[in-house]
């Protein structure tokens, strides 16, 4: 038999070779009905009336004897000549583009007919191109964040761009098995616009106005995440986040910068303290914000199990509005309580004066909030009350971030958090302690950060005499912080600062006014990290968020 | 020579020196340790510090912040002090062995 038995090898390579098509060779061999259907080369210029599809029978697998034994499967390919038998693999664009599955006109060898459905085809068929374009992009987009990512990210990368695609709000990524997530696949969620009205049938009203920034939910809970990508809190637009079960050992206080945040939960985490800014958010202000972050192992000021040790009779009771008023100064009552109890009881646990303070605080928030009701001001309660406790021994730092060694004894017990009654007492002593003045170190520091590109100087870190380690890590943290979520900020002043020079925790009553005992259920540490030895001054006995 | 007077001098690596108030030097745990008049240092008998490491330029920035930190002490929003772009790192190093 003089004909291949074989189908012609069709070109791998992406060049566009025009690949040997069977029709043309099959017209020297095969019959005259195969001449009758294909023009041969001479045939160009002249008008025909055949129908400009072009064929490809190459898939068939068939030598040119097929053409005589059965009628010929034409079948109509999409996209130019040079890649017929190319796009075999890509199912997922041919399925999507199935339902329009009409002769492409970009063939690029023949040009279309005079027929009116040949031309009306052309628009269609341009206007599929189009799309098919389009999936094509997002394909490969997909393929290749496919190899890049671990399983369990790829899906979620794919979700949040299914959600992205959609316009729908809710990103649920709960129970994936997330261990590590990447500022690659939350950043999509920054194009994330709520879906406009799509219908036209009628003119459109006020209602229809309404803003295209959505309100995104974002569910994270039930994976394994230590930690949190970074691109998260430059998402400013979540409203919903839910962060529950997971395995994060800390929050960070860029939470602060969600702020349309109104649901927040980090429940069933390894979280042993919470960033101070949360303490801003759960003093809401009028907004009304539900942060949930019980259960955790979260550190106790003390041992809060047990009864109360104040005798019930005398101290917890509840106060007349009508005797507060009388009260002129709260803090004397206090005192004169405190002094009552050492003159019965002995000397006062810390228990006892954490509940003693909470009384103060809630006597002092109840007179405040009578003169504003008196003033005629306005004022937005939240329900749960919050009132500051008690701090822990405040820890000092150097101007390049070593920890100060502490004179006291409380750090010996191993309870390095551990409430005390004078935070302050161990602080430096000397000429400048007390400063608020940023220290040369921290100033050098900025300017070193702002001037030059860091992360193009470490590597040459180790080749400069002189640079200390401390000053090495001083510099690496200021690098990280310009490429991660900027320096962190004073809780007292607000300022900037990349060393921290001081911090404690501060301890807060959450809960609702009904509680007469305190539980450590309602105990919520915040960690305060401040800028310098002068902004290190713990809130005072009695303060309160209203 | 008086033990201890209210100016100190402050000497570069390259021989500028400079002639600062004792209470504004003094910020720095490492000055306050030389100069201390108890101690038995040489320097705390000519009431002069010679710093082997910083240079002249640098030096007139450590003093420049001495009294900047002097004035702001107690201020509530302090203005960062500027410095030229190349002495950055000097300035740094400077600080972190001063400890300022």
């Amino acid at each position: 038999m003089s004909l291949p038995s074989s189908p012609p090898l069709l070109p791998e390579q992406d060049l566009p070779t025009l690949p040997t098509f069977a029709p043309i060779a099959s017209a020297s061999n095969a019959g005259l009905r195969a001449l009758n259907r294909k023009r041969q080369l001479s045939d160009y210029g002249s008008p025909s009336s055949d129908p400009p599809l072009f064929s490809d029978t190459t898939s068939d697998g068939g030598d040119a004897s097929h053409y005589e034994e059965q009628p010929r499967r034409k079948r109509l390919v999409r996209g130019p000549w040079w890649n017929v038998g190319k796009g075999r693999g890509q199912s997922l664009r041919r399925s999507m583009a199935k339902t329009e599955r009409l002769r492409n006109g970009d063939s690029g060898v023949w040009m279309g007919s005079d027929e009116s459905e040949a031309s009306s085809d052309c628009l269609i068929s341009s206007q599929q191109r189009m799309q098919e374009l389009a999936m094509q992009d997002m394909a490969d987009e997909e393929m290749s964040s496919d190899e890049t990512l671990p399983n369990a990210e790829a899906l979620a990368a794919r979700l949040v761009h299914g959600c992205v695609d959609k316009g729908k709000e809710v990103v649920d990524l709960s129970d994936r098995g997330l261990i590590h997530l990447s500022n690659a696949t939350l950043a999509p969620l920054h194009q994330l616009i709520r879906p406009s009205f799509v219908g036209v049938t009628h003119p459109p009203s006020e209602d229809e106005f309404s803003p295209l920034t959505p309100s995104i939910q974002l569910f994270l809970s039930r994976n394994q995440l230590t930690a949190l990508p970074l691109e998260l809190f430059n998402l400013t637009n979540i409203s919903v986040l839910s962060l529950r079960n997971n395995d994060l050992q800390h929050l960070s206080p860029a939470i602060a910068r969600l702020n349309k945040l109104k649901e927040l939960n980090i429940a069933g985490n390894n979280i042993s303290y919470l960033p101070w800014e949360l303490l801003e958010l759960l003093d809401r202000r009028g907004k009304h914000r539900q942060i949930t972050v019980r259960p955790n192992p979260l550190i106790e000021p003390c041992d809060l199990s047990g009864p109360s040790p104040l005798p019930k009779a005398n101290f917890t009771r509840v106060m007349q509005t009508e005797e507060l008023a009388r009260c002129t100064d709260t803090r004397d009552t206090v005192n004169n309580l405190r002094c009552k109890y050492v003159a019965e009881q002995g000397t006062l646990s810390m228990r006892g004066e954490l509940e003693l303070r909470l009384k103060l605080g809630r006597m002092l928030r109840i007179q405040y909030l009578q003169e504003a009701s008196k003033a005629g001001r306005e004022l937005k309660l939240c329900r749960e009350e919050l009132i500051y406790l008690a701090s822990s021994a405040v820890q000092y730092f150097r101007g390049d971030g070593t920890p100060l060694r502490r004179t006291g004894s409380q750090h010996a017990g191993g309870e390095e958090f551990a409430a005390c009654l004078d935070p302050t007492a161990t602080a430096p002593s000397g000429s400048g302690s007390a400063s608020t003045a940023p220290s040369l170190f921290e100033l050098a520091l900025h300017s070193l950060q702002t001037n030059f590109n860091l992360q193009d100087f470490l590597p040459k870190m180790s080749t400069f005499p002189g640079i200390s380690s401390s000053l090495a890590s001083a510099i690496r943290l200021a690098a990280a912080n310009t490429h991660g979520l900027g320096n962190e900020t004073c809780s007292t002043c607000g300022k900037h600062f990349i060393i921290a020079r001081a911090e404690w925790m501060e301890y807060w009553f959450h809960g609702w006014s009904s509680q007469r005992e305190l539980t450590s259920e309602a105990v919520l540490p915040f960690l305060r990290r401040v800028c310098s030895w002068g902004c290190a001054r713990p809130s005072e006995a009695g303060e309160f968020r209203c | 020579m008086a033990s201890s007077s209210d100016y100190v001098t402050l000497v570069s690596n390259d021989g500028f020196s400079f002639v600062v108030q004792r209470s504004a030097a003094c910020i720095s745990p490492v000055i306050k340790r030389m100069l201390d008049p108890k101690g038995a240092f040489m320097e705390a008998r000519d009431n002069t510090c010679t710093l082997q490491n910083i240079n002249g330029m640098v030096l007139e920035k450590v003093c420049e912040y001495v009294y900047y930190h002097e004035k702001h002490k107690d201020a509530r929003d302090v203005p960062d002090m500027d410095f030229p772009t190349e002495l950055c790192l000097e300035l740094l190093m400077a600080s972190d062995y001063l400890n300022i």
